[in-house]
């Protein structure tokens, strides 16, 4: 599992995944994945790249989320590939980790 | 048939995935098939590692994996206190973020992605049988909507 950050906006980073998002996954980008969302308001977490998850990682995406919001910012995931996408429909957490499919829709979503 | 024997500990559970890997191309299971083990696996031994301590026949998991006929089966055995994954009460999806406690996925996902589930305790050890058929997962997913 890797993972690079790439400013977007002000007060946007966008944080690229690159591999199973597993129990070896997770434990990798644990600390700077909490480093990242605590560096910018809004998190884009980049999703395409990210070709297994399990529980643990989306644990690691959730806490992310509840970082961002307590300041006012969100997290979204960017365009999952259908299984990673089937296993955050399956735990139900799609709603409080929305989904974006372009930057466009990223962007709308962070200004509304 | 594919066998894996752990030890009970996180820095093992790489060892998990490169046999992962090894087994999906011996046994060639189709891709869906080899997701779904995949995911089942590495939470059950996920919760086996966080939740079960060393015992006297040692802290250790086996696993084995083979075809019987168009069914993938996965064993996993352990040796600490019973824990029978079928009982545990129904999944309750998170209302918001403020709320949510993260965790606590890992059974509903072995249960929602395992064709059919199996468990036995007894004097030898505990015995979680997993069968994964061309449709994966269960039709009924127990979700309970009023809890939580």
């Amino acid at each position: 599992m890797d993972m690079q950050v790439t400013p977007i906006s002000q007060d946007a980073i966008r944080v690229a995944l690159n591999g199973r998002l597993d129990i070896a996954g997770s434990a990798k980008i644990d600390v700077p994945f909490n480093v990242a969302v605590g560096a910018s308001r809004n998190i884009i977490v980049d999703m395409s790249d990210v070709t297994f998850i399990a529980s643990i990682g989306i644990r690691t995406l959730v806490i992310g989320a509840k970082t961002v919001q307590r300041r006012g910012g969100k997290l979204l995931l960017f365009s999952p590939q259908a299984d990673v996408e089937q296993v955050l429909e399956t735990i139900g957490v799609t709603d409080l980790l929305p989904i974006v499919r372009d930057e466009a829709e990223a962007m709308a979503a962070i200004q509304s | 048939m594919g066998h894996l024997t752990l030890s009970q500990a996180w820095r093992e559970i790489g060892r998990l995935s490169e046999w992962l890997d090894r087994e999906e191309r011996t046994l060639a299971i189709p891709a869906k098939l080899a997701h779904a083990v995949r995911l089942c696996l590495e939470e059950a031994v996920d919760n086996l590692i966080h939740y079960t301590s060393t015992t006297a026949e040692g802290p250790r998991i086996d696993i084995d994996l083979d075809w019987q006929g168009d069914t993938l089966v996965a064993v996993v055995c352990d040796y600490g206190p019973p824990f029978d994954p079928r009982t545990v009460r129904a999944f309750s999806p998170a209302k918001d973020l403020k709320t949510m406690q993260p965790g606590g996925w890992g059974v509903h996902l072995i249960r929602s992605y395992a064709s059919d589930i199996d468990y036995a305790a007894g004097l030898d050890g505990n015995q979680l049988t997993l069968r994964f058929t061309g449709a994966v997962g269960r039709a009924s997913l127990q979700v309970d909507p009023g809890a939580g």
